[in-house]
Formats: structure tokens, sequence, C-alpha cells
């Protein structure tokens, strides 16, 4: 894990002195493998079980409610372990030891990505999800989206916007985000779902690919998978 | 001064003669990629070898029956799809319903009638079907090229026996007939109609009816003719037109109802009446292909003796079942007429006919048995005589054969064998059917491989050409490209002419043999100068290179959308959904820019929140026209068709023809250049034609929905307003837009309209040092402080104008919402260029691959799909009635291939969009190649990848339906690509813009 964090540092006192660039102010994860998701593949496989590919929207909504739940918990055991970039820059109060309100910030990390999701939803629909029908399974696919991706990244950067801007503005982007456990998997979450697209126009006829079945399994194994990778790393 | 004049000059000659390079050598370039194409399509479009034997009834064989009917009237009414035929319980479908007689005469006379389900083979076009209802064999898929001009046909068919036989034939209707049969005719009784003209429904069916009841009634013209034959349009043109379920289809189908009632009254006992579909049409009224509603179609015949026999059996085993639309009718092969009518006629069955009696017309099994015996033998004969060995040494049929006649000499006499003889008869022709289209769905590995190789060799001289060597080299390359590809080719002429006739390959005619040696000489004439200049290490290396220094995220998207693009030909279900799947590339690369903009720190934040808007404008465009959609038969029930001209669409027409001119000024504001030319070509011209063009879709959509039916004027005037003046009205304005936008716009363009305004009101020292004193020199010594507005952005502009041109016409071929969509093209690319610039992409790989997507996605969101039914042939009635050369074929070019021809027009403004003039002007046009060979390398691509997957699907179930049309659009793209590339886009456009920019600003 250290080797990790002064990897980063490397970085940036490599480019520091060109120009003022923005540094990542990334907070740091110190024990990988308790902080993978594991809740997320056993929700993806209960799904399955309660019959995602035939009844897609109920058991959509059951799935996000068991969702909300065990993200809590997986947000408390990512919290435990997040230790913030030792920046002096951005202010003291992010120290860990400062009292974070925990009850406070896991809250809003689950409610703040329901708020979020018509605005994923929106997203989804410019990039071709349909509009005239399979409105609410499209809804249902963008508020797993945003909280399987945005809860552990809030709950990571503690709320701080500005701290999570900084990471895009940092020049080695890529290595900042591949070197990050949560960051990477949100990122491979994402790229999950874009592929997820890919199954549906085959004409194989398997209930899975109703609309957005394959996408909801991109996401989850996509963050998953994500963590799971970023133990090599 | 006059060293400065004349320095300019010398710039100004090196210019014309690298140039001049250049399109030579990439003229070169896309033959090649021609011949390559050319070897493909002829390995892999079908062909069959014809027999030209023509039976006659001396044959001991073939010895004619005594003929049944002395005459005999056909009719076909094109397009008559077997549900418009049959009681249809409880639908309002306007084709439904309304052509109750052949139904009616089936039930109440079955010993003087039959109405069957007739099945065409594919391909559904007119001229295929005529060709395999007179010979009774299968055509091929090549033939269908050539409907528009019908040939001759000279395989033995059943109207060529009726002239050997000395009868008459008469004939009135679509001029098909005219053009395959012309010898045959009796000159006297000849009356052709002409049949492409979609938008005409009672011409060719009012000409039929004027000639067919006068030859009917009057017994002096009666006796001159032995065999009628009668061809009605207006079912299918209706269909084409307006689709199936129009009022109009209604009124035409009560038409026919009632002129087959008068035929019937007016026709004698002696004579056999055959009214038939050629074949059916798919829901969106289009055919060609070979879904079940473009292959069903449907046979009646009827005559006033009681000639027929309704088998019982058949009625007991529900055979005219009219359920479900007639799923489970029984049905014939449309060959089978053949034997038929030829039996019937007491003709001898054409040679080469495949197909067997239908029952029904057959008074009783004895006469059934005779005849299937004789068809037997013919198609024996037919197989012995083929010039194929493998027709000819099939075991399983020579046995089958020889049982069969064993079995006949013994049991013909015997009733109770008969049926089991006829039944053994048929399984033979069946299978002799079956064996024979396997047969014919042959293909020539050895060309498909060849055509191949010599696209993939193109493929990889055009990648090296246009990304690997560095454009300032290649610059100065043409010459040495030139030389040794013609020297190449000529020595590949030589030596493959040398082989034709030393060795003589008995397979290999000249002309294949001369371009395959051409295209083999040129590949290594393209490749022998890169050899000789650089090694192969070399361009290895730069290809390395290309991964490790050149290679950010935005190359990365590129090649992923470069491979998943090109995988798309590996599955049919992907081929099928490509509209979809090119608009959500576009949408990514949208929110990609978004995002990427918005985290770019060095960009000063005013210009970020332009980026983002551009970016978001690209996304909600690209979203909007992705709306816009025709489905094709395989999307099924997952698609739902949006482009209809409906009375929205029209008024968006009139909408944008205010807005879009707007929309473009604002986008020539953010870099300055809304000057002198612009405000000309945008205010007056632009809007004026868009507002053309909304006037003709308006006045079309007026007409089609039979609104000015419903004003109530008087009959004469509105019959005169809607066949007259509004007809030639819309003429004039197709007929003005098209001339302006394609001609006098292009021509004012070639003078070299520069978007730039001198501002003296401004005296302040000029910051741009070096265009100050240029333009003082140009204008006199008195303002030596003017800033040139516009100067930023003088090459984009400029040429700018010159897509708006063709914009104007390919939005005029479009449907309305075609149109729109093309209208979103135009924002879209030049939001793109904005991005673009924004992000430095102009180098990127991702730019062509942009281009090139967009063009794909506007293909799709024009109303087409890669299919041959979705060809919208009523556009090239728009600025002439009938078909004439130039302008039928512009118009279906434009419509069909706009969005790629404007994308083609339009990428070198990827190097030429916001760039200040300068004094290397072959720099720049070094880099507008680059960029327009990396389109054609990216079309190359796509192409080889669809070829190769084509050949490899060759015996898959939907490699007519889906992998053979995509192959053909992408074989007809890279030709069209090339050609608009190399002569409008290169040597009009860039061409005109540089040297006009450099006699100016050049010094």
């Amino acid at each position: 894990m250290p080797k990790q964090k002064r990897k980063v540092k490397f970085d940036h006192d490599d480019t520091e002195d060109q120009e003022a660039v923005v540094v990542a102010r990334v907070p740091t994860i110190i024990h990988k493998w308790a902080t993978i998701p594991y809740h997320l593949p056993l929700i993806l496989v209960g799904m399955f079980k309660f019959g995602l590919t035939s009844h897609v929207k109920q058991t959509l909504v059951k799935g996000y409610i068991s969702l909300i739940c065990l993200q809590a918990v997986h947000s408390y055991i990512l919290y435990i372990n997040t230790v913030d970039f030792p920046d002096s820059s951005s202010g003291k109060k992010h120290r860990k030891k400062n009292k974070d309100n925990l009850v406070l910030l896991i809250a809003s990390s689950l409610v703040l990505p329901v708020l979020m999701s018509p605005a994923v939803l929106a997203i989804l629909v410019l990039l071709g999800a349909p509009v005239s029908s399979h409105v609410i399974e499209t809804y249902l696919l963008a508020a797993h989206l945003s909280t399987v991706v945005a809860t552990p990244l809030l709950v990571t950067f503690k709320l701080n916007f500005a701290n999570f801007v900084s990471v895009f503005k940092s020049p080695d982007l890529f290595c900042v985000v591949c070197h990050h456990q949560t960051l990477s998997s949100g990122l491979l979450a994402l790229v999950g779902t874009w592929i997820g697209v890919l199954p549906i126009p085959l004409d194989w006829d398997r209930p899975w690919q109703a609309w957005p079945v394959t996408l909801v399994v991109g996401t989850y194994i996509g963050f998953f998978g994500g963590s799971v990778i970023n133990l090599a790393l | 001064m006059i060293q400065g004049t004349t320095r300019s000059r010398i710039r100004q000659q090196k210019l014309r003669i690298t140039f001049f390079g250049y399109f030579l050598v990439l003229l070169f370039f896309a033959s090649l990629q021609v011949i390559s194409i050319v070897f493909f399509t002829q390995g892999f479009l079908l062909s069959r070898e014809v027999p030209d034997i023509i039976s006659n009834c001396s044959d001991e064989v073939q010895a004619c029956l005594v003929p049944k009917f002395e005459k005999a009237i056909v009719l076909v009414i094109d397009a008559l799809r077997f549900d418009f035929a049959i009681p249809v319980e409880g639908s309002e479908m306007f084709y439904h319903n309304n052509f109750p007689i052949l139904y009616e005469l089936h039930t109440n006379q079955p010993q003087k009638s039959v109405l069957l389900k007739f099945i065409a083979d594919p391909p559904t076009t007119t001229l295929q079907r005529l060709k395999g209802l007179t010979t009774g064999s299968l055509p091929t898929f090549i033939d269908a090229g050539s409907n528009f001009n019908g040939d001759e046909i000279d395989e033995d068919n059943w109207v060529l026996q009726l002239y050997n036989h000395n009868k008459s034939v008469a004939f009135m209707g679509d001029d098909t007939w005219q053009a395959l049969f012309k010898k045959y005719i009796n000159p006297q009784l000849n009356f052709p109609y002409p049949s492409l003209n979609v938008w005409d429904f009672h011409t060719v069916d009012n000409g039929v009816l004027e000639n067919l009841h006068p030859l009917l009634k009057d017994p002096q013209k009666s006796s001159k003719w032995d065999v009628l034959i009668g061809h009605f349009l207006g079912v299918d043109h209706i269909g084409h037109r307006y689709g199936p379920n129009h009022h109009t289809m209604k009124e035409k189908l009560n038409q026919m109802n009632e002129e087959i009632k008068k035929v019937i009254e007016e026709m004698d006992d002696s004579t056999l009446l055959v009214v038939m579909g050629d074949h059916g049409m798919d829901s969106t009224g289009n055919h060609g292909g070979d879904s079940s509603d473009e292959l069903e179609s449907t046979l009646f015949m009827y005559t006033k003796k009681k000639n027929f026999q309704m088998n019982k059996q058949k009625v007991k085993a529900n055979a005219y079942d009219i359920s479900k639309l007639g799923t489970n009718y029984r049905t014939v092969n449309q060959i089978d007429l053949v034997p038929t009518i030829s039996l019937l006629l007491g003709l001898p069955i054409p040679h080469n006919n495949l197909g067997f009696p239908i029952d029904e017309l057959f008074e009783s099994d004895k006469v059934l048995n005779q005849v299937s015996y004789k068809v037997v033998q013919q198609i024996n004969q037919f197989r012995m005589n083929s010039n194929n060995e493998k027709i000819i040494k099939n075991q399983e049929l020579n046995d089958k054969y020889a049982f069969l006649i064993s079995n006949y000499e013994r049991f013909s006499g015997n009733k109770k064998y008969t049926s089991d003889l006829i039944s053994i008869s048929k399984s033979f022709q069946y299978d002799n059917l079956e064996y024979c289209k396997s047969l014919w769905a042959r293909f020539d590995m050895k060309f498909i491989v060849f055509g191949l190789s010599l696209l993939a060799l193109s493929f990889v001289f055009i990648l090296t050409y246009s990304r690997s060597i560095p454009s300032v080299r290649v610059s100065t390359m043409s010459f040495e490209f030139l030389g040794s590809v013609i020297a190449m080719s000529l020595l590949g002429i030589v030596l493959s002419l040398s082989i034709y006739i030393v060795l003589m390959p008995h397979n290999l005619m000249l002309r294949h043999c001369l371009a395959g040696g051409v295209g083999i000489g040129m590949v290594i004439g393209f490749w022998a100068p890169i050899m000789d200049r650089f090694s192969v290490n070399w361009l290895i290396h730069q290809i390395f290179d290309f991964f490790i220094y050149n290679f950010n995220s935005w190359s990365f998207m590129g090649l992923i959308y470069l491979v998943l693009h090109c995988l798309i030909f590996a599955s049919n279900s992907y081929v099928i959904w490509e509209d979809k799947m090119a608009s959500f590339f576009l949408s990514m690369f949208g929110v990609c820019g978004i995002i990427s903009i918005a985290s770019n720190t060095k960009t000063p934040q005013e210009s970020r929140i332009l980026g983002i808007l551009h970016c978001l404008t690209f996304v909600v465009v690209t979203r909007l026209i992705s709306m816009v959609n025709l489905c094709r038969e395989e999307q099924g029930d997952y698609c739902r068709p949006t482009f209809e001209v409906t009375w929205w669409s029209v008024l968006l027409l009139h909408v944008m023809a205010y807005f879009l001119p707007l929309v473009i000024k604002s986008f020539y504001r953010l870099t300055n250049s809304y000057h002198s030319a612009a405000p000309l070509w945008m205010k007056s011209g632009f809007r004026f034609l868009l507002f053309m063009n909304a006037t003709y879709w308006t006045l079309e959509y007026m007409d089609d929905n039979g609104i000015f039916e419903k004003l109530h004027l008087s009959t004469s005037f509105t019959h005169f307003l809607t066949n007259n003046l509004i007809k030639s009205f819309k003429l004039a304005i197709s007929r003005i837009v098209l001339f302006i936008s394609l001609v006098l716009a292009n021509y004012g363009w070639s003078r070299g309209p520069l978007c730039v305004k001198i501002d003296f009101s401004n005296p302040e020292p000029n910051e741009d040092s070096k265009s100050s004193p240029d333009d003082s020199q140009e204008l006199g010594e008195e303002k030596p402080t003017a800033t040139i507005l516009g100067y930023e952005n003088i090459y984009g502009s400029s040429y700018f104008l010159l897509v708006i041109n063709f914009a104007a016409a390919i939005m005029l071929t479009s449907k309305p919402l075609g149109a729109l969509s093309i209208a979103g093209l135009l924002v879209q690319i030049l939001s793109f260029l904005e991005i673009m610039d924004l992000l430095d992409l102009r180098r990127n790989l991702i730019s062509p691959i942009i281009f090139g997507l967009l063009a794909y996605q506007n293909f799709f969101s024009t109303g087409h799909q890669a299919t041959i039914p979705s060809i919208q042939w009523d556009v090239a009635f728009l600025t002439n009635d009938d078909i004439m050369f130039p302008f039928t074929h512009i118009n279906l070019v434009l419509n069909n291939f706009g969005s790629f021809i404007l994308v083609c027009l339009a990428i070198p403004l990827v190097i030429l969009w916001r760039v200040p003039p300068t004094n290397k002007p072959i720099a720049v046009l070094s880099q507008v190649i680059s960029i327009t060979t990396s389109l054609i390398t990216y079309q190359t691509l796509l192409s080889l990848s669809s070829f190769i997957f084509t050949a490899h699907f060759r015996r898959h179930l939907m490699v007519w339906k889906i992998f053979a049309p995509r192959f053909m659009l992408n074989g007809v793209l890279q030709v069209l690509i090339n050609v608009v590339l190399i002569f409008i886009t290169l040597w009009f456009g860039v061409n005109k813009v540089l040297s006009q920019v450099n006699r100016i600003f050049g010094k």
C-alpha cells in the first residue's frame, strides 16, 4: 500500500515545477481486500434468483432496496479504511482524526445518488436509451448505476467535491484513477455499463437480453471486478 | 514588388503541380480499388449458365398435347399480395376485402375456377419475376441490377413458343415485357406503357383497359390474337408511394375487381383467364427481398367450360384455408405456371423449365399423370443437356428418374397407382429444383480471394500513405508513384496478355486476365517507391511510435470504434442494428468530449463553457437524429419506424428554413467570419432554397393526402389543380433548386468567395503583423492600419459554403425527416469542428472516424437501410416525369448517399477550419490529403471486413438478406467515396480554396 502512495506523490513532484499543476488530492485506502464490495455479486445473483429476467421492474426495485442497505455497511467499511490525502492546502478539517459525522456522511452518501439519478437518466437517454418506452426500467438502471458508482466515491472523498474534481485536473489522470481502488472500480463500472449494451442486439432471444438487465450486470461486475483487479496493482 | 509576384507565381505553380500529382495518384488508387471490388463481386454474385436450346413439338419427348384452350388472357396485377384477394374478417385495412371477386368465383364455381397462393422466388423484382414466370427457371441475383434496362430474353420461354407456333400475342401494360419479348409480340397489338414512374397510378392501368376491352368485345379484333397479356401497375405503384394502407389502394383494388368482372363477362368459352401477381409487397409497400410478404402473391385461373378439378381430398384437408390471412392456404410455385400454361395451350414445355403442372387445372388424375410424366421427361432432358457435370452426374436424381420411368411403363394403365406415380414425379421435380437452387448459389472462390487480396493490399497501401509516412514526404513522392504505377501496370498488362496467349487458361476470360494483371501491377507500382525510400522496419517502427507517442485516450477511442465497427459484419444481428450502433458511438464521443473539456484546466473558462455547449449540441443533435429511422424487416417488433411524411415534419421544414441559416451564421460569428460572401450564401441563397424545399414538400404532402379534394372546389378545377398546376409547380421548384444549388451556386463558389471584411474603422495598430502589409499592397497604400475580420478562419469559412451548396440539393431529394436529419448533420459537423479545435484532435485518429460514423448515422436517419427494398425509388421522379439520364440518376444518388457526399465534402475542414492563411499552402494540402485518405482508409477497412465476412458466411441462411446487401452497399460506397473525394472535394473544392487564398495572401 505505501508503495502506491509514494508513486502518486512522485508523479506530482515531477510535474510540479513545470507549471502550477493541480494536485490530485486522493484519499488512500489502506486495506484494499476489505473494501472490495463483496455484496455486489451477491445482490446480482440474488436478483437473478428472484426472477430478474421475468419480472424486470419488480426485481430491480427489490434489488435496489437491498443494495441501499448493503451499501451502507460497505460505506462504513470503506470509511474506516480510508485515510485522507495528507495535504495542508485543502484544509485540515478532513483529516481522519477529525471527527466526521459518520452517520450523516453515510446517509448523505446514500441519499445523494438517489437525487442524482434523474440526471443519470437524462444522460442515459442522451446516450440512446429508449424514450418512448421502458422509461421506468431506464430509471431503475440509473438508480442502480448512481448508487453503485457514486456512493463509494462520496464516502471516499467525504463529500469533498473539490478534492474529487482535482483528480480530473491532474496531468496523469489515468495513473491516478488506475491506482485508486474506488476510482478505478467506478470507471470500470461505467465501462461495464457501456459494454453491457453490446449483447442486446444479438438474435439469441434469451430472457436476459431484456432492456436494462445486461447493463445492470455490466455495472455490478464492472465495479466488483475493478476493485478486485486493483488488488494486483 | 516584381520579385514578390514572380515568387508567388512560382509558388502558385508549384502548388498546382503538387496538387496534380496527388490527384493522379489518388485516381490510380481509386481504379485499383474498383478492380478489386469488381473481382470480388464477379466471384460472389451468382451466375447461371443458360442453355439456349429451344424445345419443339417434333421432338419425341416433347410431342405436344392437343390444346385444351384456343385462347388465353393473362392479366398480371403487379404486387398483388395474396391477402389482398381473400376475405379477411374484421380487417379495416384499405388493402383487405376490396378485391373479392377471385375468392367468390373460387368458392362458387369450383369447377371453373381456382385461386391459389403463388410463391415467387427471390429476388422479387418485376423483371426477374417475368423471367421466372415465362421460362420456368430460377433467376440469379446479378440479374436484379438490370431491372432498369431489362435486356432481351434469349432463354426458351412460352411467349417464344407461342411465336414459334404462329400464335399471335397481344400485349398491353408494363413495358418490361416489351423489353423482354419485343420480338414475339404481334407488333399491331403491342401497347407498352412506361413502368418506372411510381408516382403515376393510372396511366398504365387505363392504357391497358383502353386496349383490352375492344380486343375482347369486338369480334373482328378478337380473332386477331391468340394470347393476350395485360400487366397492371397501379397496385404496385401505390404500394411504393404510400405503402399498402392508403385510401387510393382501396380505389385501385375496387377498380381491378370491376375490370376482372367485365373481362369475365366478355370472354368466350374457349378462353383461359389467368389473373396473377408477380410478387407481393412488404408492410411499407416495397419489394425486392425475400420476406414472406414479398414472396406471397396470387394466382387465379378461370374458364367458362367446366374444366378444372377441385380435388375433394384437398378441400377436406382444408387446403384452401383463408384464416390467419391465408397462412395455411395451398401454395404453388411461380415456375409451376410455365408447364401448366404450355400444356393447356398445347405448346412444348420450355427447355429450362423446373416447375411442375398445377394439379387443379387438369380434369382428372389420369391426365395429370400423363402431363407430369411429360414434365419429368422434360426436366431430365434439361439435366442431360446441361453444361454442368454435376447436374448430369447426380446419381440420386438419375436413380429416381430410372425408377420412375420403369414404374411408369408398368403401372401407368393401372388406376390404382396413378396417385403414387404423380407423387414420385413430384418428388423428382422437387429434388431437382432444390439441387439446382443449391448449385446456382455457387461462388467463384478464385475471384473472391483475388478481389479480397487486392483490396487488402490497397488497404495496407492507403494506411501507409495516409498515416505512416509523414505527409510532407508524401507530397514529394507523387510523381515517383505515378511513374512506377504506370510502368508496373503496363508490365502487368503485357505479362497477363502473354500468359493468356501462351498458357491459354481455359476458365479465364481475357478481360479478367488483363484486369488481374493491371491490379497486381498497380499494387507493386504503389509499393515500389515506398520500399525504395523506407524499409519495412521503419514502417513497423512508425506504427509502434504511434502507440507510444501519439497514443492518447482519443486515439484509443478511435481504435475501439474502428474495431467494433469492423466486427459488426461478423454477426447478422449487429449488421441489422448498425443504425443504433453508429448513434451510440457518436453520443459517447460527445459525452467524453464534455468530460474532457470540463477537466481541461489549460483553456480559459470562457472557451471551456463554449466547448461544453458545442459538445452538448453535438450529443443532443445526435440523439434527435437517431430518433428518425426506417425499420428493416429483421428488426421486427423492436423497432418502430418514424420515417414518414407527416404534417409536423413538413412544418418543421419551414421552421428549419428559417433557423438553420441562423445556426450556421452563429458558428461563423464565432470566428468572426460572417462577412461578404457568407451573408449572401446564408441569408439569400440557402434560406431561399430551403424555403423552396419546404414548399415543395408541403405541396407534395397536400397532394398525397388529398387536401385539394377536401377543399370542395368544382371537380374539374380540382382535377386541373392537382394534375396540372401542382404537378408543374412541383417540377419547376425541384428543377430550380437543383439548378441553383448544383450549377449556379457552385459556379459562383468557383470564383472564390471569401468571408472576410476589411475593417477600416479601427485605426489602432494591427496585432497581426503579417496581414497588414500584404493587405495594403493589394488595396493601395492609403489605409495601412486595416484589420481583416475573419482572417483566422479564412479557408474554413469559404470552404463550408461549398458544403452548403450540396446540402441544399441533398435536402431537396431527401424526404422531410431526411432533410431535417441532413440539417442536423451540418450542425453536427460544425460543432465537431469546434470541439476538434478545442481538444486539438486535428491530427488525431478519431476525426476521420467520427466523420465516417456521422455519414453512416445520417445514412440510416435519412430513411435508408442496407437493404434493396429501402431504396427510395420515388424520388427519382422529382425532377422529371419519366426516366431521363442524368437527372433521375442524380436524384437517386443524392437521396441515397447524400450523407456520405456531404461528409466527404466536409472532411478537409478538419484541417482547414480555424486556420489563418499560411504561406506554405503545400503543407496544408498535404495535411488535407492525409485526412481525406484517412477517410478512405476507414471505409476500405469496413469494406474489407464486410467482404471477408460476407464471403465467409456465403452459405449462411441470411446471406442474401443481410450480408450481401451490406457488402453491396460497402462496394458502392467505396467507389462513391473515392470519386467524390477526388473529383469534388480535392479537384473542385480544396484546390480552389487553397489557390484562391494563396493568390491573395500568400507572399
